[in-house]
């Protein structure tokens, strides 16, 4: 398993919806993949601007798209994207839980590089309610 | 006796103690609360303006940083033109920027999508939305301008004027201190949106050759009496510093407390009347190799055994070499440096400004308490500053003076004069009418060598040797030698020899004569009853003994002096 800080950071971001376990819907699964997308956005087009969110974004999919082709069957244009119920059915929650972790582990890749990782991470984490990220445990207090 | 009725304006007069306290707030920038006459006014709504590269964004940032806390967070939007993402990238690389706090008590906010949507109306309401539901008490928004430029040249100004108003209506009325960002050009600080504002910071900056000189002007600031005129400010990885022009308080006068200092030169201090009076600027001016900076260390180490400390502002040679020539004289400047009874400060930039100069200066001396300070030299110091600031180099070099000896330190600078043979400038600087004591070096012909000689031109308010005294730079440090009693002409730095009857001693000065006629007169004879007997003081006497001593005048002789006898004609 990848290590790097922004997978990790990536992974307690995505947390709430890996940490479903068995005996829950499907459909729980992709709305906690909609939220997670719902607050990145709605965490951080304040901070840096709803273009360089986007383009932040669309960078990401490309960039995770060949490793995950379940990203191709979302559509992006809406928010939350469309299309994450089918995927889930299709994939599976762990298909599409590595999809999500892999696209807001570009996102902080790339936000990094122009910001740094450290705030990249803040950043992001500060995005999810703490409520949300409680479930990654001792790692994400450190970032808090 | 009845007291007469107040009138009714009197009578509806609120009390002192019932006026509004403007509570002034510490900005975080080094020398900006003392250049706006205390610090910041709460609650005010202000306008940082200037041109690009002035460093706006940053001395609003530090502001922010400096004000935030948890409980009243700074709130930071970006409007149009340096993106956010840009902005976090480089504003963290500043001290100031502490990374911990971004998102608990700092807030950035981005409105380029509204601004560019061209609603005014819709960016008010953003603002007002984001300052309710996070409760700043220190709001930035950068950069107000831009936005109004997207509409058009017709309703521009009225826009924003209208914007503004509401804006800082709304920032006063949830008790926020406010700065709004703009790109105006210095030609229009007449713009009727800046009549809105409790306050304007003018930023400004000038390319002269090679170097770069950022301003800061404090065009008002309701409430409070800032300091006028234009200072200096110096962005560096700590964030923005103003070096505010030299304030008049501390211009005030000196304390004239009738201590001398020793220059640390056998029979210099007796040719001066008892050494350097405290509190004086003193300037030795003399051709390159004279010795100048050897004056100058000994100076300092008079001062070093006095149990005084030191300050030494270099320009020219570098520290390492000051130690070194220290080293060679016996005196302990590094361990002087390490128990902080000197500081060494060493400025090169070529880009300085005087009132940065005299900061740094200031602060040195404060902190160690220094008595002496070395400028070495003023010609060195001349072309380490920014050529705007060359043209008033008098009158800036005034103003320095001026305040470190309001403070009581005692000046020994330095100054290279580039002289003809047959011309004696006092300083080459023109910079006599600012100093209280000058002594000057020059070369002079004599029998085919070329001698040093020195002469005291100037010493306020003080009796000093009028004789032109030849010296030598040794191992030792200077040596004081003969008087050039028999030769005219000396100031053309080509004597004539004269012939005169009159001098018994030649060699030597008016003060020592009068004293080695007193051992003559008494035989062996104390200090103190030499002293008594010439008038003058036994410690302006000792040295005067000393150096009859040396020069085969005087011998010691039972805990008193007597005259050697010398074959006559010498």
């Amino acid at each position: 398993m990848d290590r790097s800080p922004a997978l990790e950071a990536a992974r307690r971001v995505c947390a709430r919806v890996n940490g479903r376990g068995p005996g829950h819907a499907d459909d729980d699964a992709a709305a906690a993949v909609d939220g997670v997308i719902s607050d990145l956005r709605g965490g951080l087009s304040p901070w840096i601007g709803a273009d360089a969110y986007s383009a932040l974004l669309r960078r990401s999919i490309q960039g995770a798209s060949g490793r995950h082709p379940v990203l191709e069957e979302l559509d992006w244009e809406t928010h939350p994207p469309a299309g994450t119920v089918a995927a889930v059915a299709r994939h599976g929650v762990e298909a599409v839980t590595d999809a999500c972790v892999a696209v807001v582990g570009g996102m902080i890749d790339h936000l990094a590089r122009v910001v740094g990782p450290h705030m990249a991470i803040q950043l992001v984490e500060q995005s999810i309610p703490r409520r949300h990220r409680a479930a990654a445990g001792p790692e994400e207090e450190r970032h808090a | 006796m009845p007291r007469k009725p107040r009138s009714k304006a009197a009578r509806a007069a609120p009390k002192t103690g019932q006026k509004v306290d403007l509570k002034l707030l510490a900005t975080g920038v080094p020398g900006l609360d003392q250049t706006l006459g205390g610090g910041l006014p709460a609650l005010s709504f202000n306008m940082i303006a200037g041109g690009p590269g002035t460093g706006k964004t940053t001395l609003a940032m530090q502001m922010l940083f400096a004000n935030a806390s948890p409980q009243r967070p700074g709130l930071f939007f970006t409007l149009l033109g340096e993106t956010s993402l840009k902005m976090l990238r480089y504003q963290q690389q500043l001290d100031f920027f502490e990374l911990g706090r971004i998102g608990r008590d700092v807030h950035f906010r981005n409105l380029s999508r509204e601004v560019l949507d061209g609603d005014l109306d819709l960016v008010l309401e953003r603002i007002v939305e984001e300052v309710e539901r996070i409760g700043p008490g220190f709001v930035v928004i950068d950069s107000f301008r831009s936005m109004v430029r997207l509409k058009g040249p017709a309703d521009h100004d009225r826009a924003l004027e209208a914007f503004v108003q509401r804006l800082a209506l709304q920032l006063t009325t949830w008790e926020i201190t406010s700065f709004l960002i703009g790109e105006y050009d210095d030609q229009e600080v007449q713009n009727p949106i800046f009549t809105v504002a409790d306050g304007i910071l003018w930023l400004s900056q000038a390319a002269d050759r090679n170097s770069v000189v950022r301003k800061l002007q404090v065009v008002k600031m309701r409430g409070i009496a800032n300091m006028p005129g234009l200072h200096t400010v110096r962005i560096t990885g700590r964030g923005i510093e103003v070096f505010p022009r030299i304030p008049e308080a501390a211009r005030k006068g000196r304390p004239r407390i009738g201590l001398r200092l020793s220059t640390g030169i056998t029979g210099l201090d007796a040719m001066t009347g008892g050494g350097i009076p405290a509190g004086d600027s003193l300037v030795l001016a003399g051709p390159t190799g004279t010795g100048k900076t050897t004056f100058a260390l000994q100076f300092v180490a008079a001062g070093l055994r006095n149990g005084e400390a030191a300050v030494i502002a270099v320009f020219e040679e570098h520290p390492a070499v000051y130690l070194d020539r220290a080293r060679a004289f016996g005196v302990d400047f590094e361990g002087a440096m390490k128990r902080d009874q000197i500081r060494i400060i060493y400025l090169r930039p070529l880009d300085l400004s005087v009132d940065e100069t005299l900061e740094e200066i200031r602060a040195s001396v404060r902190a160690i308490g220094a008595t002496r300070l070395v400028i070495d030299s003023i010609s060195g110091f001349e072309v380490a500053l920014a050529p705007t600031f060359r043209e008033d180099f008098r009158e800036s070099l005034y103003r320095l003076i001026g305040t470190l000896t309001s403070m009581g330190v005692t000046i020994f600078s330095t100054v290279e004069v580039l002289e003809k043979q047959e011309v004696f400038q006092l300083t080459g600087y023109q910079i006599s009418f600012l100093t209280d004591d000058i002594i000057r070096q020059r070369y002079v012909e004599i029998e085919g060598e070329l001698v040093k000689v020195l002469s005291i031109v100037k010493m306020r308010g003080s009796e000093h040797s009028q004789e032109f005294r030849t010296y030598d730079i040794t191992a030792n440090g200077v040596l004081l030698r003969d008087a050039l009693h028999h030769y005219d002409r000396i100031m053309t730095g080509m004597p004539t020899r004269q012939l005169r009857p009159g001098s018994r001693y030649p060699g030597l000065t008016g003060a020592e004569v009068k004293v080695l006629e007193a051992v003559v007169r008494s035989g062996a004879e104390s200090l103190r009853r030499i002293a008594a007997e010439t008038g003058l003081p036994a410690a302006a006497v000792r040295p005067m003994l000393e150096r009859l001593i040396e020069l085969g005048f005087v011998a010691r002789r039972s805990g008193g002096y007597v005259a050697v006898a010398r074959p006559s004609g010498g």
